[in-house]
């Protein structure tokens, strides 16, 4: 299936979850934060949130700023 | 040196540091050492898939206190989304409101920063609001629930110093909240005026980021606002037009 991650297309298995998704990209789950179509999804909820075709997934974190 | 308190927290520190535009992410945490920093600033962006193990938190000791910008919103409701995201990160509960459409000046937007301010501060938030300096603001901001209050010296990053010190100047005066004195400065006799002028705190990026050894200026900074802070505590003098001499004015020998 393809999801929209970040802006940009991205192919994922049939029925990842977005825990899935940081765990491929190897992210560290602790330090980012997931919004599934506008909505933030919380660390606990990633497990069992399932992406589906044409998801909206925004992966966010901290960066230099002022 | 007395503490500066901003909600219920006590810092030993009147500097606030940013994080932006370093060359060398390394420089952060030796910036951080070097300039007593306790309260720093950062941004919220997407994650960056090419290098996704490189996260500026690896920079920050845990015992910093974070304050998340709302940089990249240009309404109050923009404002708002990226605040909950940045507590969601579970770095606390800290947000400096920034709401900026004018690409030209980055001049902040004050009637949709209140907005904001009112409905995030109701949530929970540690609000300290970026403004354009004006009294009036202020005492908005204070109604809304702020926890402090962050006018700007001049345009961000552009060194400029104190351009809008009279109006600072009636802040301090009239503010029951913490004045820091945000965006401009460029320099640590800048930074030490601000404090002599009464300010609480200063929050300096530009001016450390960019110089060529990041941690030294940010140990200027550091006494730079240190001396201007006691300088305010020990109450300064008014300045005259005329002398007014500091020997005896007798003549040498006429006792």
């Amino acid at each position: 299936m393809d999801i929209v991650l970040n802006s940009k297309p991205h192919n994922m298995k049939e029925k990842s979850s977005l825990y899935d998704l940081l765990k491929n990209l190897k992210l560290n789950p602790d330090n980012v934060v997931t919004e599934l179509n506008l909505q933030i999804i919380k660390k606990d909820k990633r497990e069992s949130t399932i992406l589906k075709n044409s998801d909206r997934v925004e992966i966010i974190t901290f960066m230099g700023g002022g | 040196m007395d503490k500066l308190k901003i909600a219920n927290k006590e810092f030993s520190s009147r500097l606030l540091s940013g994080t932006g535009k370093f060359r060398d992410k390394a420089d952060i945490k030796e910036m951080l050492k070097q300039s007593g920093s306790q309260i720093i600033t950062i941004a919220l962006r997407r994650v960056n898939l090419e290098n996704p193990q490189d996260n500026i938190l690896n920079y920050i000791p845990k015992s910093t206190t974070l304050l998340p910008n709302t940089s990249g919103a240009r309404d109050a409701d923009e404002a708002i989304r990226i605040a909950h995201i940045a507590r969601e990160v579970g770095c606390g509960n800290f947000i400096k409101i920034e709401v900026i459409h004018d690409a030209k000046y980055l001049m902040p937007d004050n009637e949709e920063t209140i907005k904001a301010t009112k409905i995030l501060a109701k949530d929970g938030f540690v609000v300290l609001p970026y403004i354009t300096p004006d009294i009036i603001t202020c005492k908005k901001l204070e109604d809304a629930g702020a926890s402090a209050v962050m006018p700007l010296g001049a345009p961000i990053g552009s060194n400029a110093g104190l351009q809008t010190k009279a109006l600072l100047e009636m802040i301090i005066e009239n503010s029951n909240l913490p004045v820091i004195v945000d965006a401009g400065i460029g320099l640590p006799s800048h930074a030490a005026s601000a404090m002599e002028l009464g300010a609480d705190a200063v929050l300096i990026n530009t001016a450390i980021a960019t110089a060529d050894n990041p941690p030294l200026m940010a140990e200027a900074f550091s006494m730079a606002i240190k001396a201007g802070r006691v300088a305010y505590l020990s109450k300064l003098q008014k300045s005259s037009k005329y002398a007014n001499a500091s020997s005896p004015l007798t003549g040498f020998l006429n006792l």
